[in-house]
């Protein structure tokens, strides 16, 4: 699993690590069960705060992304999240009024957005094709 | 919440006639990574020696692991590491003569720690600390305040000298010690991008007091940075959200705190707007406390800092 | 201890071995034989090596860390402070003992590999070259003191030689005794004393920063601020009595001197020409008259002034015993210990041991030993006994005193041969040996003193009188106190026939009164403590220059009054400024009573150590709150 962060860009560090491993699921390249890097491992590799990492990993854990095991460390667990649907449903809609938002302020019009969107999702479901593949 | 590690109460400080702390306020919290920030003859190094006890301040208290500054116990001193601004050691020692007196100088002192972390720095013990190299130094005076395993670690311009390997291996060691040890760290240093891969908290010190006290992410959050370059006749855009306008070619140089969309309809429809972008720390550092002052600072800041929305972990 | 020595080592080490060279090598200025054997009577060398080296090892213990940097990274240690200084002290210590030990070892073995005659060694010897080393325990302790203070560097060299100067000059006037020779018991417990003093001073100075910014903790005052107050007090004294000197000197010049005119005694001052005098009545003004033509021969005028002598300020190494060895028979040199032992040295036969009679019996403590005649001689210091060293025999022979007579002293007379009356005593003499000498000796008795020659003393008619007295006659360690020097009476003839002229010589003319008025003023800025000692106790002989003479023996008691009230002024005027700056009322207190006692040194030392930065308080503006601030409790995850 490749994880990378920009410690310049806005996003805080701990997102940009949830972000990274949740990337990493939705694109294919992480199979359920996979170990992730331990804390330390992975503060050093990215030359981070080792408090960013734990943050990190405690997010992706209560999202049911990971599952930490005593002692062996974290892994994936498979699912995309453990959410509840209304509750995953409403975190969509915050992300699409948010997207829509700074779209409109940067002078898209409707149709503009809807044609990304569905650009952004043929990138997605290339490579969801190409696992299957 | 535990207490905190280290607590500044309205510290002032002087010397002769001027005045170098107004008033510093902070907290460091336990397994916090706290980066104190500011120009030179900020008074970084003051804070720090008083905090150290090496100063006594003139008003105002600061508390280590629960303990007035002015009469740290040595037993406080031993849960306290120390790395000094010029990494100084004695220059009469080798560098196994270095930690042999640090192991017997401090009781809770790890021989075995210290020897590995010498292999992974590749200093070898026959050194003698003259020959050693600036960065070497700093590896060696960071090695020896590690290995007592402290609860606190204060580090006075670690990085200072030290080119981007050396920089990069003082992380590493640093992070080391955050990942085994979960001690707090209270560090001034002029390197900000070390500084937004390792600092929880911030704190950038200007004209004797805090200018900004607050996470990384939150700034992150928070703050945005962009050009404006207004039509003719449009004034200046004033009020609680706008942290600094500078004036740049032909236009201004803004940074907005937590600025509403209607602030920015605002802006876009009096002029050209480039589009808002989170600052680096260093554009922010520069933004407050660069030479290019014209004064548009607003206090009324101060109130809204305070009944912001926090956003920390949500 | 094992890590005191890692972080100390390279000064421990080094101040060891350069000490040990230095004690050790500074033993050489004198043969092996006179500092192993005889025991030496003076080591000057070592005295002044040991006190220096003292100094610099005490100043490198006190500023190692400082001058290195490495005071903050040593003090972030979990060490307590107090024990920090006394490992500081410690080290000190070890190293002087080190030195002190292996230096006259090395120093026996360099001898011993050189000269001959050093299996007489004699343990007795070594109280002479301890009592001369332990001026380096002194010495370290006013280093290590003055270093320790956290007062700028140029503030702890002021502290270190005011300390030095006032302390080595008391310990040397105390230990002083006749002619000269220190008593050793008073001289090493002094400086043994004086080390502890300020070692003492050293552990509490060492445990306070120096803070510009802050007032000082008051105990700093009291241990360090009054006692370099005192030591100033004590160096204060000398500039003011070389002053009153000068100015009684000019005083005593322009007083008119007495003229024996026929059987008549009159008051006279010298004119600018030779021989010419003007007469003044009593009140030393001019009354015209001339007398003229007249050269002053001797006898003709009377300068009736006491002897005028300043007891000078210093200190020098000291002199364990006078008459130690004695070298005019050609060949041979006799070297006289202290406690009585005696030895030749030759060319020939080295080192050898001798001693009254043929069985070598050694003589009583503080015997005599000179050159007299033609003659090595000593005079027994129980019987008083003249004894000649009989080169043939190898032995010391006595030589028969008339009866009821005891030798008094070896006493030195200079005699002039270019006076008639000396040349008739030299031509009794018959010395041609010693033909050149200005000085000789003389074996004196209560009743005569005699020379030595082919063996057998020789009384000398009419020497007595300009040999110099006995050293068992008195003890004037202590004097009582010397003349008024401004107030002179005159009563004239002195030789015991009815008083035929009476006067009082003090400052009466506008001249004169423009002389005394400075000795008078100076005597106003001594330090007022000093002074009412001066006035109520006898003046000691030695360390004379602490007091003034002017208001000795309960002279004047308005001038000592005088030098408390302008003490009281300068404290009051100083207390003001203290409380305008916002010190304490301890501080004040202490500085008032500090300067009152001691006067114008203590006022210096006060302003030096309160400075008005130190008690600035500067009104901040409360510190606003961040302008980007988040609450500490929301960062860490729990």
């Amino acid at each position: 699993m490749i994880i990378r962060i920009d410690p310049q860009s806005a996003e805080p560090l701990f997102e940009q690590v949830v972000f990274a491993v949740k990337a990493a699921v939705a694109k294919g390249t992480a199979k359920a069960g996979e170990q992730l890097p331990s804390v330390r491992e992975l503060a050093r590799e990215l030359a981070i705060n080792p408090n960013t990492v734990v943050r990190a990993y405690e997010v992706l854990e209560r999202d049911g992304v990971i599952v930490r095991r005593q002692g062996a460390g974290c892994f994936l667990s498979g699912r995309g999240s453990d959410l509840a649907a209304t509750e995953r449903r409403k975190q969509l809609a915050d992300l699409m009024r948010r997207t829509v938002t700074e779209a409109f302020h940067l002078g898209f019009t409707a149709a503009d957005i809807e044609k990304a969107l569905a650009l952004g999702l043929e990138q997605v479901q290339f490579s969801d094709k190409r696992r299957q593949a | 919440m535990s207490s905190p590690v280290v607590t500044f109460d309205g510290v002032q400080r002087w010397f002769g006639p001027h005045v170098v702390l107004k008033g510093l306020t902070l907290q460091v919290g336990p397994g916090q990574v706290y980066a104190l920030l500011g120009r030179n003859a900020a008074g970084k190094t003051t804070a720090l020696r008083i905090l150290l006890g090496f100063l006594q301040p003139h008003r105002g208290r600061v508390t280590v692991l629960g303990n007035d500054s002015r009469a740290l116990t040595p037993e406080v001193r031993g849960r306290i590491g120390y790395v000094g601004e010029d990494h100084r050691l004695y220059p009469t020692m080798k560098v196994a003569d270095a930690i042999a007196f640090e192991a017997e100088t401090r009781p809770a002192f790890r021989r075995a720690f210290a020897d590995k972390a010498l292999q992974r720095c590749d200093l070898r013990p026959a050194q003698r600390i003259p020959q050693l190299s600036r960065g070497q130094r700093a590896q060696l005076c960071l090695i020896l305040a590690v290995a007592s395993n402290p609860e606190l670690l204060v580090c006075d311009d670690p990085a200072l000298g030290l080119d981007v390997v050396m920089r990069r291996e003082f992380l590493d060691a640093l992070i080391d010690l955050l990942a085994d040890t979960g001690c707090a760290v209270l560090f001034s240093s002029h390197f900000l991008t070390d500084v937004e891969r390792i600092a929880d908290r911030i704190g950038i010190l200007h004209d004797g007091s805090l200018l900004v006290d607050s996470t990384l992410d939150d700034i992150k959050r928070r703050v945005q940075r962009c050009t404006w370059l207004p039509a003719n006749g449009t004034p200046l855009p004033t009020g609680p959200h706008v942290l600094r306008a500078s004036q740049r070619r032909g236009g201004h140089e803004l940074l907005l705190l937590d600025a509403p969309p209607d602030l920015l309809a605002a802006l876009r429809a009096g002029g050209e707007l480039s589009p808002p972008q989170a600052p680096t720390l260093e554009e922010l550092f520069l933004g407050l406390t660069g030479p290019d002052r014209p004064g548009i600072l607003r206090e009324p800041l101060d109130e809204l800092a305070r009944g912001a929305p926090a956003g920390g972990g949500a | 201890m094992a890590w005191l020595l890692r972080k100390d080592g390279p000064w421990v080490i080094g101040g060891g071995i350069v000490a040990t060279l230095a004690l050790g090598g500074a033993l050489h200025e004198h043969s092996g034989a006179r500092v192993f054997v005889v025991g030496a009577d003076r080591l000057e060398g070592a005295f002044h090596t040991a006190w220096i080296t003292g100094v610099v090892l005490g100043s490198v213990a006190a500023c190692f860390d400082e001058v290195l940097g490495t005071r903050e990274f040593l003090a972030q240690r979990p060490l307590a402070r107090t024990a920090l200084i006394r490992a500081r002290l410690r080290a000190l210590l070890i190293v002087l003992a080190c030195s002190f030990v292996l230096g006259p070892i090395g120093a026996w073995i360099g001898f011993a590999a050189f000269h001959d005659g050093m299996w007489h060694t004699r343990l007795a010897a070594l109280p002479a070259i301890y009592a001369a080393y332990v001026v380096a325990l002194s010495g370290a302790g006013i280093g290590v003191a003055a270093g320790s203070l956290p007062v700028p560097w140029w503030q702890r060299i002021v502290v270190a030689a005011a300390w030095f100067g006032a302390s080595f000059a008391l310990i040397d006037a105390v230990s002083r005794g006749y002619q000269g020779a220190a008593r050793m018991a008073p001289f090493v417990f002094a400086h043994v004393g004086a080390a502890a003093v300020f070692f003492a001073i050293a552990a509490v100075a060492a445990r306070y920063d120096a803070d510009p910014d802050r007032p000082r903790a008051q105990v700093l005052r009291a241990i360090a601020g009054v006692p370099a107050a005192a030591a100033l007090a004590v160096l204060w004294t000398v500039p003011c009595g070389e002053g009153q000197a000068r100015a009684i000197d000019l005083l005593q010049d322009a007083y008119p001197v007495v003229l024996k005119r026929g059987d008549e005694h009159v008051l006279v001052r010298a004119t600018h020409e030779p021989g010419v005098w003007r007469v003044c009545d009593r009140d030393h003004r001019s009354t015209g008259e001339r007398i003229d033509g007249r050269q002053p021969g001797r006898g003709g005028v009377r300068r009736p002034m006491p002897s005028w002598h300043w007891l000078s300020f210093g200190f020098d190494a000291p002199l364990w015993h006078s008459g130690h060895q004695s070298g005019w028979s050609d060949t041979t040199t006799v070297l006289l210990a202290a406690d009585g032992l005696v030895w030749t040295r030759s060319l020939a036969d080295g080192l050898r041991a001798t001693g009254r009679g043929a069985e070598l019996l050694p003589f009583a403590n503080d015997s005599l030993i000179g050159d007299v005649g033609d003659s090595v001689v000593v005079i027994d210091g129980a019987t008083r006994q003249p004894w000649r060293y009989d080169d043939a025999a190898g032995h010391f022979v006595p030589m028969p005193l008339p009866a009821g007579e005891r030798g008094e002293q070896l006493g030195w007379a200079s005699l002039d041969d270019k006076d008639p009356d000396d040349a008739a005593l030299l031509a009794q003499l018959a010395d041609p040996k010693r033909a050149w000498a200005w000085q000789r000796r003389f074996v004196r008795t209560q009743h005569g003193a005699y020379t030595v020659r082919d063996g057998a003393l020789v009384a000398v008619p009419g020497l007595l009188a300009r040999v110099d007295r006995g050293r068992w006659a008195r003890d004037d360690a202590l004097a009582t106190n010397q003349t008024d020097p401004i107030v002179i009476p005159i009563e004239l003839p002195d030789d015991g026939s009815p008083v035929r002229f009476r006067h009082e010589l003090r400052p009466r003319t506008a001249n004169e009164w423009a002389r005394a008025v400075p000795a008078f003023v100076l005597s106003l800025c001594r330090p007022p403590l000093l002074q009412a000692i001066g006035h109520v106790t006898v003046m000691p002989r030695r360390g004379g220059w602490l007091f003034d003479r002017l208001v000795a023996d309960g002279r004047r008691p308005w001038l000592v009054l005088g030098s408390f009230v302008l003490g009281a002024a300068l404290a009051w005027s100083f207390a003001r400024r203290l409380r305008r700056l916002g010190a304490d009322r301890a501080v004040v207190r202490l500085w008032s009573v500090a300067i009152v006692l001691l006067g114008l040194p203590a006022l210096l030392v006060a302003w030096a150590a309160e400075r008005p930065r130190a008690y600035a308080q500067h009104d901040v503006a409360a510190a606003p709150s961040p302008r980007l601030g988040s609450r500490a409790a929301e960062e860490v995850p729990a």
